[in-house]
């Protein structure tokens, strides 16, 4: 039977894919607006995508089994969410706040935030296998 | 350019001498939000072109009169970064304190 703690849980994972997709497109953040006056996108939707999964796994975390290791997760998103913004205040050089250049091989900021978030979910998920969390969930010694 | 070196430079101290750092300060807290802030923005660099992987690795290391400017940015955006994280941690182990010792220490009417 589906409870109100995995109706959420689900819900949060959902909204970590979404939300980025749907600020891009929105008034909010409209980047697709930028793109006529400029050759790459100027959005520093990184911070943005990283700060959304931030938030959603430490809820998930408060929610869910400690035996996950969301914390571990939660914790390298938001010392990576920290990094960047103070990498965006002290980067910034007049102008719109949001607005900041993409250069590189990535000119999608949505794409790059979400390739930022790779290498810390395999390590988490490295973190989780060999501690083995499956036995302890079925209720294995 | 390179900013996350100085941080990764702080982590790798940090994690080499977690055993010799009282418990009680959960170091482990810090050591695992600079890695995950440095994991992340070196793959950041990566994309952006600012890291290679053939000497001399970063790409300013290829223009010397952009040396000087880098290593600024290493020191004011990299140390800032570096006391934000530690900040925030030292805020964490504060406030954990502070909410066990409340909750083992009820306050007496």
């Amino acid at each position: 039977m589906l409870t109100i703690k995995d109706f959420i849980y689900y819900r949060s994972t959902i909204l970590i894919f979404l939300l980025p997709k749907f600020l891009n497109n929105s008034r909010i953040f409209p980047c697709h607006e930028f793109k006529k006056n400029i050759t790459q996108e100027k959005c520093i939707m990184w911070l943005i995508t990283t700060t959304i999964t931030a938030i959603a796994v430490t809820a998930i975390w408060y929610i869910k089994p400690k035996t996950y290791k969301l914390d571990i997760l939660s914790l390298m998103l938001w010392g990576t969410s920290i990094m960047i913004l103070v990498d965006h205040i002290l980067g910034f050089e007049g102008g719109e706040f949001i607005l900041l250049e993409t250069e590189g091989l990535i000119t999608n900021g949505t794409l790059l935030g979400i390739i930022m978030l790779i290498p810390i979910f395999i390590i988490w998920e490295i973190l989780l296998i060999t501690s083995k969390p499956k036995q302890k969930v079925v209720g294995g010694k | 350019m390179a900013c996350f070196i100085t941080p990764m430079s702080f982590a790798i101290v940090t994690t080499i001498f977690r055993r010799k750092i009282p418990e009680n300060l959960k170091i482990s807290w810090l050591n695992i939000m600079m890695w995950g802030g440095v994991i992340a923005l070196a793959v950041e660099h990566i994309v952006h072109e600012e890291i290679v992987f053939f000497p001399p690795f970063l790409t300013t290391m290829q223009t010397p009169s952009e040396i000087p400017v880098m290593l600024k940015e290493m020191a004011i955006i990299g140390g800032t970064m570096t006391i934000a994280i530690a900040g925030i941690w030292l805020a964490m182990v504060f406030i954990s304190k502070k909410v066990n010792h409340t909750i083992i220490n009820p306050v007496k009417n």
